[in-house]
């Protein structure tokens, strides 16, 4: 039982963790990117680069699109 | 629960799982679309908007998302307090960008949506998100209150996998249109 809750406690952490990790590489992105819109507008295909690699975080990590492909057997 | 009610419950999770993707890349070719014409009809320029608000906003959006991902997370470990409390902040975060982009930048944006491509461009693009947006307030509300009554559980919370699902794809979808109208090209 205590094992059980002990794996849940790491897990959940670890899931948390991610979450935030992603989201400081979402911030980092977003500030470079509204950086080189103010200072270098002609830049747009580097800039929907950005974007589309930030869109790749979020479907991976937020959205889990991974799930799609894998049967859970409890699920949610 | 028997093994036989839970594979049930796996398989309609799966099918519902497979539902809301082809609804969400079905929905993601408007927007496509949206953001063509926002190439073709304004080229090398974008609308003069304000910059700040324009990050501000995107900013708030993100953030949503983050607490978004925390709820999700709270709920499939059964900490439902948290799940309420996320999905709270995300659902204010939601209200917050809907007050700044159709409350603020509609208001002080210096041209109206009959004046000419920029002003088609701008508030199509930002009207059908905000649209969006403002569903999934809804939507979340509905999860929230839910949540409230303990509906869901650890091991069922579907509601609240479909409505993060749907508020990150909106967040998404505006990776790419604050790009589209805020970055690039020259403004107007």
């Amino acid at each position: 039982m205590s094992e059980a809750t002990d794996k849940n406690a790491t897990s959940r952490r670890a899931e948390l963790g991610t979450g935030t990790w992603v989201m400081l590489m979402l911030a980092v992105l977003t500030f470079g990117e509204f950086l080189v819109g103010v200072i270098a507008p002609p830049w747009g295909s580097a800039l929907l680069l950005v974007a589309a690699f930030k869109a790749v975080f979020v479907i991976s990590y937020y959205m889990h699109v991974g799930r799609l492909f894998k049967s859970d057997k409890a699920g949610h | 629960m028997s093994t036989h009610a839970v594979a049930d419950y796996a398989t309609k999770l799966a099918r519902n799982r497979l539902g809301l993707w082809l609804f969400i890349i079905s929905d993601s070719f408007v927007f496509v679309g949206l953001f063509v014409a926002r190439v073709v009809l304004l080229g090398p320029n974008r609308p003069e908007l304000n910059q700040n608000l324009g990050v501000i906003v995107t900013t708030m959006l993100l953030i949503s998302s983050f607490f978004m991902n925390r709820a999700e997370v709270e709920m499939a470990h059964g900490n439902r307090p948290a799940f309420v409390r996320n999905t709270f902040i995300t659902m204010a975060l939601g209200v917050l960008f809907l007050v700044g982009v159709v409350g603020v930048e509609w208001q002080i944006a210096p041209f109206g949506p009959a004046d000419g491509a920029q002003g088609a461009v701008f508030y199509s693009m930002t009207g059908f998100h905000a649209f969006h947006v403002l569903t999934g307030v809804i939507l979340l509300y509905v999860v929230w209150n839910n949540g409230r009554r303990s509906v869901y559980t650890a091991e069922r919370h579907w509601g609240v996998e479909a409505a993060a699902v749907y508020w990150h794809f909106v967040d998404v979808v505006w990776m790419f249109f604050y790009v589209g109208l805020y970055l690039m090209g020259a403004p107007v």
